[in-house]
């Protein structure tokens, strides 16, 4: 059965495991034809930077794995615009495309899934 | 409508605070583990959302609670959470 299911990505990606642990959590999900969705709000918006190299740090990239999101059909991605601008993060240096919200829209967003996950 | 579990302290972890960020008014917020050591600070002083607290929690800790937060059990945790559409953890 398919469920609608909302991963919210609040960590930054390389600090702790969770950034990769949703990845994980996600990119199984959607190998069971769940239809997953991504919100990125506050840290975990660096998960989306496009100039990441972790390799200088020995980790591997968030970055790059999230790339292959799409072969999953997984398209649907937001990030919450407020959180952006505290962050001093233009969309231009972002590596996925997502789609930009405002907080006040995200309880809608939330309201539209049967399952809310936050990493 | 959504139960939020607040799960770490707000001095030193945005769970509370990025929670309140995109919360809707018709939410509830239950403090449980080192979240009650939200009742301490000032985020929770100007809300008027409907708030909880796991009284075992806040007894562990040697906390005290406001009038306008609800103290409750672990089987009232159970209800509350087939009360809600969604509960989501901000940890």
């Amino acid at each position: 059965m398919t469920h609608k299911i909302l991963i919210i990505a609040r960590t930054a990606p390389y600090g702790s495991s969770l950034a990769r642990e949703g990845l994980d959590y996600v990119l199984t999900s959607a190998a069971y034809d769940q239809d997953i969705c991504l919100l990125f709000i506050g840290d975990g918006l660096f998960q989306l930077m496009k100039q990441q190299q972790p390799q200088q740090i020995n980790l591997k990239s968030q970055i790059a794995a999230m790339e292959i999101l799409p072969l999953y059909d997984i398209e649907n991605l937001f990030a919450v615009e407020e959180d952006l601008i505290e962050r001093n993060i233009n969309t231009e240096e972002l590596g996925m495309e997502v789609k930009i919200i405002k907080r006040s829209e995200v309880s809608q967003l939330i309201d539209s899934q049967d399952k809310v996950l936050s990493f | 409508m959504t139960l939020h579990l607040i799960q770490r302290s707000p001095f030193s972890n945005s769970a509370l605070q990025d929670c309140l960020n995109i919360i809707d008014s018709q939410d509830s917020i239950l403090l449980m583990e080192d979240g009650v050591y939200g009742l301490q600070h000032k985020l929770l002083q100007q809300t008027q959302l409907t708030t909880y607290a796991l009284q075992e929690d806040i007894t562990a800790r040697g906390l005290y609670t406001k009038e306008c937060i609800k103290k409750i059990d672990y089987v009232e945790f159970v209800s509350l959470c087939s009360q809600h559409k969604h509960v989501i953890s901000w940890y």
